[in-house]
């Protein structure tokens, strides 16, 4: 059978054929004139992202390139190179945070394991109502978790390749989310317990946030209002923890968590400093997230095993929602002070209670 | 022995980190200027400033104010002189903070310690990084395990001691 030769694998036989003739192109060797002669210096840390922002490199541009390929940033890209037709996120001021490339360097080096790096070996058998609780709440956080890797991974495509550091901080945060669903699903399977009920509120926040009209508005409520309250949560958790386990999976939940708190609350500044008339579009959004995220912190499955943690058992469930009062307070009152460095004041708007209905 | 509070004894601290950087590569490197600051009952305040970059604890200052603090992202984590003594007892006894003697659950409640932001600027995004560094920070404290520890008495007049020895 004969097949056809297309035009390219003709070109392609004919570049060979110069080839095996000695005859190379190499003006690929001569591209990029400008970009030439970099010597980047490694800071403290090593070589880091930031580093290697020198000269033509580190402008980052306003509008993403016009090309619309994966072309990097600095590169020559010759005219004939074919958009992907997909990066329509390609504004500056609708991803960019200025802690983007330190976050993202920071995100590599605080890598752990869930498998390697809790001391599963210490967990003791728990009263059945607190181990009934401890697989309660990680139900829960197996159940939202991973929000923060699908609304990432729903944009992340979009983005424009000249805001690569946006990308890469995404991409290690879509990782960091893995490492949550996978760490609070162990735990729940791994000390005579198992997962227990799924939360029918969570998913109406969830759903907030991925149909989110645009990534800023997205942004907004996913890293800094949910991941700003699953912050607190986290140290909630550790504070309450019944093991060293527990101590050290909340811990380690906490560093990622709060990583993905600051490129949230450092884009949100960015945009609405670049973008300072779109901000009616940001309170809307809280409004409906702020509703939210209210009416699933009261859910029973949400709020009852924190009580039961917080009193010490479902006989002393009262004297936790006490100490479930200040913890809402400071929760709150965090996300406000985060809005207030991103140069939001929602005080007059806000739609959660500052003082926890106890 | 390394009386506590001092200087002396956050350097002491610092040396165990510099002693050990696989350890604290492998947590990853901080960016931040932690002002541990002492409460004492008769009303004067010990406090210390404690410049984190990279997987070292590069300097430990003593400011004679909180405005005197030089450093990036400067953190308060300030509290009474009986909680720090009974953090760091319980980290000789235990070769580290037990369950209610970690700095997470010290601070959660803003009591016995506190944590606030210095830098009006930095704000809440530095108290961010407090906990970003969490894990690093818990293990810089828990190196106080293996340092003998002379306490000063509240009302300094007693100085009582307890001996560290164990690896953190």
């Amino acid at each position: 059978m004969v097949t056809a030769i297309s035009p390219m694998q003709e070109e392609v036989f004919d570049r060979l054929a110069m080839m095996r003739d000695g005859k190379f192109d190499l003006r690929w060797m001569t591209a990029n004139p400008g970009g030439w002669g970099t010597h980047a210096q490694p800071s403290s840390s090593g070589l880091t992202l930031e580093d290697i922002n020198v000269g033509r490199y580190g402008e980052i541009p306003e509008h993403g390139s016009a090309h619309g390929s994966m072309a990097p940033r600095g590169a020559e890209v010759p005219p004939e190179t074919p958009s992907l037709g997909c990066y329509d996120v390609d504004e500056r001021a609708v991803v960019w945070a200025d802690n983007a490339a330190e976050l993202y360097e920071e995100a590599v080096a605080r890598q752990w394991s869930s498998t390697r790096d809790i001391p599963w070996d210490r967990l003791e058998p728990l009263p059945d109502e607190i181990e009934r609780a401890v697989c309660q709440l990680c139900t829960q956080l197996t159940e939202v978790e991973f929000i923060a890797g699908d609304l990432p991974a729903k944009w992340l495509w979009r983005i424009n390749h000249d805001f690569h550091e946006v990308k890469l901080f995404l991409a290690s945060q879509i990782f960091d989310e893995a490492r949550h669903m996978e760490v609070f699903r162990k735990r729940a399977l791994a000390n005579g317990g198992g997962l227990m009920q799924a939360s029918p509120r969570s998913e109406e926040l969830l759903r907030v946030i991925m149909e989110a009209p645009s990534y800023t508005v997205a942004s907004a409520l996913m890293h800094i209002l949910a991941e700003g309250f699953v912050l607190t949560l986290f140290r909630h958790g550790e504070f309450l923890a019944p093991s060293e386990v527990e101590k050290k999976i909340f811990r380690l939940c906490m560093q990622d968590e709060a990583r993905h708190v600051g490129y949230g609350t450092l884009h949100l500044k960015h945009f609405l400093k670049a973008r300072p008339e779109r901000v009616e579009e940001i309170h809307r959004i809280l409004d409906e997230g702020e509703e939210a995220i209210f009416a699933l912190g009261l859910e029973p499955q949400n709020i009852e095993p924190r009580l039961i943690l917080a009193g010490g058992g479902v006989d002393r469930m009262q004297e936790g929602m006490m100490k479930m009062a200040f913890l809402h307070q400071k929760q709150v009152r965090e996300y406000l002070h985060r809005l207030k460095v991103a140069g939001l004041d929602r005080t007059e708007r806000l739609r959660i209670p500052l003082e926890f209905p106890t | 022995m390394t009386p506590f509070p001092s200087a002396e004894w956050f350097r002491r601290l610092a040396e165990r980190m510099a002693s050990q950087p696989e350890k604290y590569r492998r947590l990853g490197g901080l960016d931040l200027t932690l002002v541990p600051r002492i409460l004492f009952p008769d009303g004067h305040a010990a406090q210390y400033a404690l410049v984190f970059a990279g997987q070292c604890c590069r300097e430990v200052a003593v400011p004679a104010t909180l405005e005197a603090v030089r450093g990036p992202h400067p953190v308060l984590i300030e509290g009474e002189y009986a909680a720090w003594k009974e953090m760091v007892e319980s980290i000789l006894r235990h070769g580290r903070a037990d369950l209610t003697h970690t700095l997470n659950y010290l601070t959660l409640p803003d009591w016995p310690l506190r944590l606030a932001a210095l830098d009006a600027e930095g704000g809440q995004l530095d108290v961010d990084r407090f906990y970003r560094y969490a894990d690093s920070l818990q293990e810089f404290f828990n190196e106080a395990a293996a340092v003998d520890t002379e306490f000063a008495t509240e009302d300094r007049e007693q100085t009582p001691t307890i001996s560290g020895g164990g690896a953190a």
